[in-house]
């Protein structure tokens, strides 16, 4: 059994969590809910030894005890298996699974054919028969991957298993047979902590509840007492009628021709994607991790290529070989992961003024370096960039200020039509707020505004028009401020908690 | 250094909001070390290296050995200055050597075979520098190949290629192409001021030029490049053109200077080459490099040869000092970018 007692975690100003009491039981499944940046990733960092609690006590079978690395973790029977599973592509199944034979102190290593045999054993003992010990790593996908990481957690024999949404990127099916290795599990005797958002198929398996909200645990009970309509109340906050002051502008879009326009649209991660965005409006785009969202965006702006259906850009029939192509005609994109968009080395200026490198030198962007210069300052004060002076370097700089950058320089290119996926995903709530204005006005301006967030209530908030994505396809489009249960819903693929 | 490179890993944030720098003499102080530290480091290395070697042989600080030194750093340091800009991209280029080779040959062979004069064959040798950079630009970019296995090959594919068209024969340079190795202006030889005009117009083009900073860009995060809309490949491919075309002068120029281009000539310039761009303060996982740098790294390894000669030191040691200094430069390179955060 491992308790946590007070545990309290800052990242700078920010709580990420304030003063969780939680307790994990033996043989039992239990769920930890919550949005994105509700604290549950923290919560599994602090009782894993990944992150070391500001405050707070780990206690383990009773005695009062200190994690201070992930190692040490593991010799204390915890084992975290995360989302995208971190393997020897080139090495067997069998020698991922083993892989700790070869950290120090490990006793020598076996044969080729020992290794497979011990590997099947141990993959049978789970339950597990259709995964080949000798196959090569990279030729595994989907869920086996998931299943050779719980292998190879299980080799050590822990007693406390944390899986991080380990079923984000599955089908319905692989994720079923998961689940079914988790109840394997649960019999052995092994405490199971289940991070996911799909509510459904987690409440078919979980033994208790524990919904995380803003860094604190809101509720901690058996699955059976919390019936899943309550916990999504619970992980949204209870559904708040919208204050007018946070209604999205009012912009009329039906007489609107739409500028962008996906018909039946195709391709990697989804499937039959129709939908449009006019000039002035805020299509916010719903859905989990892994559902196909930040994939229809990238198809759009041909940094992948769409396999059918037609796309349209201010009426004319359009496809674009990379993202140049679409920033030249006024499609700007701001990435979902800053690792993917950040010039880490560069200057905050460099990293604004990267937007004018795209569209060519003379079309589109001022002319000259003054102007150019000048556009870059009056960017950085529009959206409240916070930097010293602009030649610092922008790895210094915090996340939120980082994302105000790439938002900055998506602007810089002067776009009609701005993409933005997962704006405030890891910033606080100041700067959040402040990105949601800067949206507003845009869309005020005429831009049309298309955001991408697996935060519902934001997307509720901030859009004045509601696209839900689910497993690849656009299941439901409804008006802004529509009821964060409905969202919810169509999110999970949970029609049946729809009202009405 | 992959043709599709990885995104560059996360480095830690700071605290939001980080302390201001004090205005004044201090902050400017600071800017300067933030923007040239690198190239300081080097010039003061240059200096006190200079300074012990004048002790040992006072005949280091005379005006013609300083001059002669340059002299004999400007073919490597011209060819640096590609290298400079596709190391800066993300990639690299082990054909620069025998691009030396080949350009010296294509700009021999029209003046020897059809009467073309100097000027003119020296655009021929360039051009066909050019071609070379654009087919290793085409290879790495649409081919998604890693870039030191496409310039491996290349690299001996071009050296063949040199011995091929020439029967593994030198050819002798007519007189008229004497000016630009061996000619001087006032004092200062033409191939130095060749070099530091090249490598100005460089640096300039790289800091201040959409284009060059698209360099810097790509090499930097490659993946955030291309999703913000910068054109990734034509960038890469332009550095390598660019590189093919340094390289390619550079042969000119030393076919020049030793009246004569030899099918082999730029076949040991590699690793000096590299080096110069390294000591230079340039990365080798791209992003971050400057032009100036490298001149000063390649002035450094001049100096160092230029002190086994004055020192009569054995010659051998030269080529292990050499080694030496590669990876000290790299070690005081790490030590910097760590202490200023990342």
């Amino acid at each position: 059994m491992i308790e946590g007692r007070g545990l309290t975690k800052r990242f700078g100003g920010v709580v990420a969590l304030d003063t969780v009491d939680i307790t994990i039981e033996l043989g039992k499944v239990t769920a930890l809910l919550g949005e994105n940046g509700a604290g549950k990733s923290t919560l599994v960092a602090c009782l894993s030894g990944a992150y070391q609690p500001d405050g707070g006590d780990l206690i383990l079978d009773g005695a009062p005890m200190r994690l201070r690395s992930p190692d040490d973790a593991r010799r204390a029977g915890i084992a975290v298996i995360h989302q995208e599973p971190q393997m020897l592509e080139e090495q067997s199944v069998a020698a991922n699974i083993y892989l700790a034979r070869l950290a120090p102190g490990a006793r020598s290593g076996a044969g080729t054919n020992q290794l497979n045999t011990r590997a099947a054993e141990h993959l049978a003992a789970l339950g597990i028969r259709d995964l080949e010990p000798a196959a090569k790593m990279r030729n595994i996908k989907g869920a086996h991957r998931q299943l050779v990481e719980i292998a190879r957690a299980l080799v050590g024999e822990p007693r406390v298993l944390f899986l991080d949404e380990p079923n984000a990127s599955l089908g319905e099916a692989e994720s079923a047979r998961l689940f079914d290795v988790v109840r394997g599990l649960r019999e052995r005797g092994v405490a199971v902590v289940l991070i996911s958002h799909r509510l459904r198929e987690v409440y078919a398996i979980a033994d208790h509840v524990v919904v995380m909200r803003d860094g604190r645990k809101v509720a901690d009970a058996p699955t059976a007492e919390l019936p899943v309509e309550r916990a999504i109340s619970f992980i949204t906050g209870g559904a708040k009628p919208l204050a007018p002051a946070q209604s999205p502008i009012a912009v009329g879009n039906d007489n609107r021709p739409p500028l962008l326009e996906l018909a039946d649209v195709s391709g990697p991660g989804f499937a039959h994607v129709s939908f449009r965005v006019a000039a002035g409006e805020i299509v916010g785009m719903s859905g989990l991790v892994g559902s196909g969202r930040t994939e229809i965006a990238h198809a759009v702006i041909g940094a992948t290529h769409p396999g059918s259906g037609v796309l349209r850009f201010a009426g004319a029939p359009v496809h674009f070989g990379d993202p140049a192509e679409a920033l030249r005609v006024g499609i700007a994109f701001v990435p979902e992961g800053r690792r993917e968009a950040v010039f880490y080395g560069q200057s905050v200026d460099f990293n604004i003024r990267a937007g004018f490198w795209g569209t060519g030198e003379r079309d589109g962007a001022p002319g000259s370096r003054v102007e150019r210069t000048q556009a870059v300052r009056a960017l950085m004060a529009r959206l409240q960039v916070k930097a010293p002076d602009p030649h610092i370097r922008a790895a210094t700089l915090s996340g939120g200020n980082q994302q105000k950058l790439l938002i900055a320089r998506a602007l810089s290119a002067s776009p009609r039509l701005l993409i933005l996926d997962e704006p405030t995903h890891g910033v606080d709530v100041g700067t959040k707020r402040e990105i949601h204005d800067l949206m507003r006005s845009l869309a005020a301006e005429g831009i049309a505004v298309w955001f991408i967030s697996s935060e519902v209530e934001e997307v509720v908030e901030l859009a004045t028009r509601i696209l839900v994505v689910h497993q690849g396809r656009v299941v439901a489009e409804l008006p802004g401020g529509s009821p964060i249960e409905d969202v919810l819903a169509y999110n999970f693929g949970e029609v049946s908690v729809r009202r009405g | 250094m992959s043709a599709v490179a990885d995104d560059a890993p996360e480095r830690p944030n700071a605290i939001p909001g980080s302390r201001t720098p004090p205005m004044g003499g201090g902050h400017q102080m600071r800017a300067l070390a933030r923007e040239w530290g690198s190239e300081l480091i080097v010039l003061v290395v240059i200096v006190i290296l200079g300074g012990f070697v004048g002790l040992g042989n006072p005949v280091f600080f005379s005006p013609q050995n300083l001059l002669n030194i340059l002299q004999a750093v400007a073919v490597v340091g011209v060819a640096a200055i590609g290298a400079t800009l596709v190391i800066i991209s993300g990639n690299l280029d082990l054909s620069v050597g025998s691009i030396i080779s080949l350009g010296g040959l294509m700009c021999a062979i029209p003046m020897v075979g059809w009467g073309v004069p100097f000027e003119l064959a020296a655009v021929i040798g360039i051009v066909t520098g050019c071609v070379a950079g654009a087919v290793n630009g085409l290879i790495v970019t649409y081919g998604r190949v890693n870039s030191f296995i496409v310039t491996l090959g290349t690299s001996s594919a071009l050296a063949g290629l040199a011995l091929y068209i020439t029967d593994r024969h030198p050819i002798e340079m007519p007189d008229s192409s004497a000016w630009l190795g061996q000619a001087e202006l006032g004092p200062v030889p033409v191939s130095v001021v060749v070099l530091v005009v090249l490598a100005a117009a460089s640096q300039y083009f790289l800091a201040r030029t959409v284009r060059g900073q698209r360099i810097t860009a790509v090499g930097d995060n490659q993946r955030a490049a291309f999703l913000s809309g910068l054109p990734v490949r034509s960038t890469i491919i332009l550095a390598y053109v660019l590189a093919g075309g340094f390289a390619a002068f550079a042969g000119v120029l030393q076919a020049s200077a030793l009246a004569n281009a030899a099918p082999a000539a730029g076949a040991g310039l590699v690793l000096t080459i590299i080096a110069g761009v390294i000591i230079g303060g340039t990365s080798l996982l791209g992003g971050r490099g400057s032009i100036i740098g490298t001149l000063l790294g390649s002035i450094l390894l001049g100096i160092l040869s230029n002190a086994f000669i004055l020192l009569r030191l054995n010659p051998e040691i030269q080529v292990v000092s050499l080694g030496l200094v590669i990876v000290l430069a790299a070690l005081v390179d790490q030590w910097r970018m760590r202490r200023s955060g990342g």
